[in-house]
């Protein structure tokens, strides 16, 4: 019993600590903020605008919505002001933060104003099948027989089909005939929303494109970012040609999803493989390419100074991002790792701990819809997994064994796989329903490996476009290593135990509870963590 | 510590690379014919060492998987690829082929006109009943078309023949129907008969492999290559009960997968 009551005050006192820690850094405050405010009142329009499109009742929402915020900002100003009186703090700190609220408040208004505007006039977008000229934003030639694209029509974006074989570029202007209509949800997937997320509103089951404009010109300041869209992909296809040229599938598509991250298609047993292995992060753009890249670079260029080395790295994770084409989830895993190269930068390690509430409240600012992308909450559950689970777990397996140390190794390999898939699952058991029990080992044993494929296939794309005759000797180390990962694969894809059917949602959040209070009863709040670590001997 | 490092990088390195050459230099010796499980489709692999003869590519790209796992990696050629009619569900998977690979010759119908005019843009041979192509041990001899078609039904404008390869009689059907039955029968009847492995006609459709032909021919065993739930209700109900009531064992693609003959 005392020792129950003792764990209680342990606990207590933490999250104290921790109340005074957020307290004291106005940017957690602020990133959570945005955080539940951008929820509730997404939430909130989201049922408004069900209920009815009506002008008045939008209004008194914006008007509500106006209201909240001076009164969260009275109650922040009343808090600082005492502050400020007894001398604990800087009135500057006052102003910055009702700047940027004021900032996020704008957004937000935007972003539900531009959308009352679509929903409101949204049929004088739909049709029959009929001839219409659209502007092609993004292709995805992923699936077997057809290619997802990406359109815009009156100003508004839509998705649809279009056959595999026609040759496409991003800004071409093609006359298509085609029905428009309003998307629609699934049965157990809310569609609708996955498409706001991305800003699109319409939707087409088949185009048939009977001419295109290939022609492109800049005409206002949004082509620019199309134009270089357009560009890339044509220089990404000619890579991806190369490769395509050298290696068998799915060799092929595995290195290009490796190397720029394009979405790829591979055979449908494999593609299931893939996900019950938990291996799928690997061949998508995403925060770990970042990382590996930020780490390589500072490996290559340790002859010179930190400070240079570090705008290198940021300069070469800049690249690979417009390499990969500047989607969604790579550009939002390069802002992360921007924002963690300028911490460095700055010297402080403790701005780690800042890393992810800035990160959240930038990327809100840009887009406020991000918070419901799946992608995005699973990136900073990562990021969170590793700041904060990793060191939990060596702190536990220090007090277990105790050791001085856990080795590097270790937790290289395999205590960061852990962390990772530890706190992603509350999201994937509460919304895919499902969590791979092999995914640690496949991991543990795929990324090492990834890595030197990585280089290598790098210098064997390279020298390809050199050396033609020579570059086939050169691709054969991509190729076995990737065969290597295809084996590893469909072992791990194919153990029938691997992947756990979890039928009741809230398991999920059981184990994010319980995460929180593993984190908060065993995180060395002293000590540096994972990250600092990693990056402080650069 | 940091020395040992070295060593072991430099190591892994000469590993690698000792591994690539392997893989690249490694001996390839495959006699085999391989009927893909491409879905609703037809296609067949002739290989011998790094030496292919294609027949058909399915409707999609799987024929692409399917090369990439059975083809040596190094090897970017398919010296041969028969288009047996110009249906999409064979002819569809060879254009994806086309972007990957090189192809020696195509093998096409002398009737399919302009069909195929997009194949006959590079070399190509139109092949006709009585035509015989050997390579090594494999001996083709052409059953079917003949020049004009025989009906309007492009199915039986396929190209149809007998395979001799690996001690093995193989008949491949294509989408002839029973009309091309009869008159291969006609033609062939003794050159046909103990057949050690058939591609049933139109993927195991009614209107094809009829009794009396099967009773004939008397195939150890018969492949029906089509995809699961697909529309037309592949493989009938008809041509199954024709096997069982000859006793003869059949192989569904989609439920079973991949037939390899070695």
């Amino acid at each position: 019993m005392k020792n129950v009551l003792q764990i209680f005050k342990f606990f207590y006192k933490r999250f104290i600590s921790l109340g005074l820690y957020i307290k004291n850094i106005p940017i957690l405050y602020l990133s959570l903020f945005s955080f539940l405010i951008t929820l509730m009142s997404t939430q909130l329009y989201e049922g408004i605008e069900i209920y009815d499109k009506n002008i008045k009742i939008f209004t008194i929402f914006l008007l509500v919505l106006s209201l909240f915020f001076i009164l969260i900002t009275l109650l922040i100003y009343r808090n600082v002001s005492h502050s400020v009186k007894e001398g604990k703090s800087n009135p500057k700190v006052y102003v910055q933060l009702l700047f940027l609220a004021v900032l996020l408040l704008s957004r937000l208004f935007i972003s539900f104003i531009k959308d009352y505007k679509i929903i409101k006039n949204i049929e004088s977008f739909t049709s029959n099948f009929k001839q219409q000229t659209v502007q092609v934003l993004d292709i995805s030639k992923s699936k077997g027989d057809i290619q997802e694209i990406v359109f815009e029509y009156k100003g508004v974006k839509g998705v649809g089909r279009v056959n595999w074989f026609e040759n496409l570029k991003i800004g071409n202007m093609c006359n298509t005939y085609m029905e428009i209509e309003e998307p629609e949800n699934f049965e157990d997937f809310n569609y609708v929303r996955y498409l706001k997320n991305k800003n699109i509103y319409l939707r087409s089951s088949e185009i048939k494109i009977e001419s295109c404009n290939s022609e492109f010109s800049i005409k206002k300041l949004s082509d620019i970012f199309l134009w270089l869209k357009r560009n890339l992909r044509i220089f990404r296809e000619i890579l991806s040609k190369h490769v395509e040229k050298y290696l068998p599938e799915p060799q092929a598509s595995l290195l290009i999803g490796i190397l720029f991250g394009s979405e790829r298609a591979f055979s449908e047993k494999f593609e299931q493989q893939l996900r019950i292995s938990g291996t799928t992060h690997i061949i998508a753009a995403s925060g770990y390419n970042v990382t590996i890249l930020i780490l390589a670079s500072n490996k290559i260029f340790n002859f010179i100074k930190k400070k240079y080395r570090l705008l290198i790295s940021l300069l070469l994770i800049w690249i690979y991002c417009i390499l990969s084409g500047l989607g969604a989830s790579i550009l939002r895993a390069t802002m992360m790792g921007t924002i963690t190269v300028l911490a460095l930068l700055s010297g402080n390690v403790r701005n780690t701990h800042l890393l992810i509430p800035s990160g959240v409240f930038f990327l809100i600012l840009l887009n406020p819809r991000i918070i419901f992308d799946i992608g995005f909450q699973l990136s900073i559950l990562a990021t969170l997994g590793l700041i904060y689970v990793l060191p939990s777990i060596e702190e536990l397996l220090k007090r277990i064994f105790s050791l001085k140390n856990v080795p590097q190794f270790l937790e290289d390999n395999f205590l960061g796989t852990i962390s990772c898939t530890l706190s992603t699952l509350p999201i994937s058991i509460s919304i895919f329903g499902k969590f791979s029990l092999l995914s640690v080992f496949a991991n543990v044993l795929v990324l090492p490996l990834t890595e030197s494929t990585m280089l290598y296939g790098t210098i064997a794309l390279v020298s390809s476009f050199i050396l033609e005759k020579f570059s086939i000797y050169l691709f054969s180390i991509p190729y076995i290593q990737l065969r290597i990962f295809q084996r590893i694969v469909e072992f791990f894809g194919s153990i029938r135990w691997g992947y756990i059917d979890v039928k009741t949602g809230w398991i999920g959040w059981i184990v994010g509870i319980f995460l929180f209070l593993f984190c908060i009863y065993f995180y060395p709040l002293d000590e540096e963590n994972y990250y600092v670590k990693r990056f402080k001997d650069l | 510590m940091l020395k040992d490092l070295k060593i072991f990088k430099i190591l892994l390195s000469l590993f690698w690379i000792g591994l690539g050459i392997f893989s690249y230099r490694a001996n390839y010796q495959n006699e085999r014919v391989i009927f893909f499980d491409v879905g609703q489709g037809d296609s067949i692999l002739i290989q011998k060492g790094d030496f292919e003869i294609l027949i058909d590519g399915g409707v999609d790209d799987s024929v692409v998987y399917k090369m990439g796992e059975y083809m040596k990696w190094s090897d970017r050629v398919i010296d041969v690829v028969v288009i047996t009619h110009m249906h999409d569900d064979h002819y569809g998977g060879i254009k994806y082929l086309m972007e990957r690979y090189e192809i020696g010759v195509f093998l096409l119908s002398p009737n399919c006109g302009d069909l195929c005019k997009e194949f006959k843009e590079y070399e190509f041979l139109e092949i006709s009943q009585g035509m015989d192509i050997e390579h090594e041990d494999i001996d083709i001899n052409v059953l079917w078309p003949r020049v004009g078609s025989l009906d309007k039904n492009l199915n039986n404008d396929s190209i149809v023949f007998l395979l001799e390869y690996l001690d093995k009689k193989i008949l491949l059907m294509g989408d002839a129907e029973m009309e091309v039955e009869e008159i291969i029968l006609e033609n062939y009847g003794l050159d046909i008969t103990n057949i050690d492995i058939l591609k049933a006609g139109h993927h195991c459709s009614k209107t094809a492999s009829t009794y009396e032909f099967l009773k004939i021919i008397n195939p150890d065993m018969s492949i029906c290559s089509c995809g699961e739930d697909n529309r037309f209700g592949h493989p009938h109900k008809e041509t199954l009960d024709n096997f069982r009531n000859l006793n003869l064992q059949y192989y569904i693609t989609w439920e079973e997968g991949d037939y390899i003959v070695e």
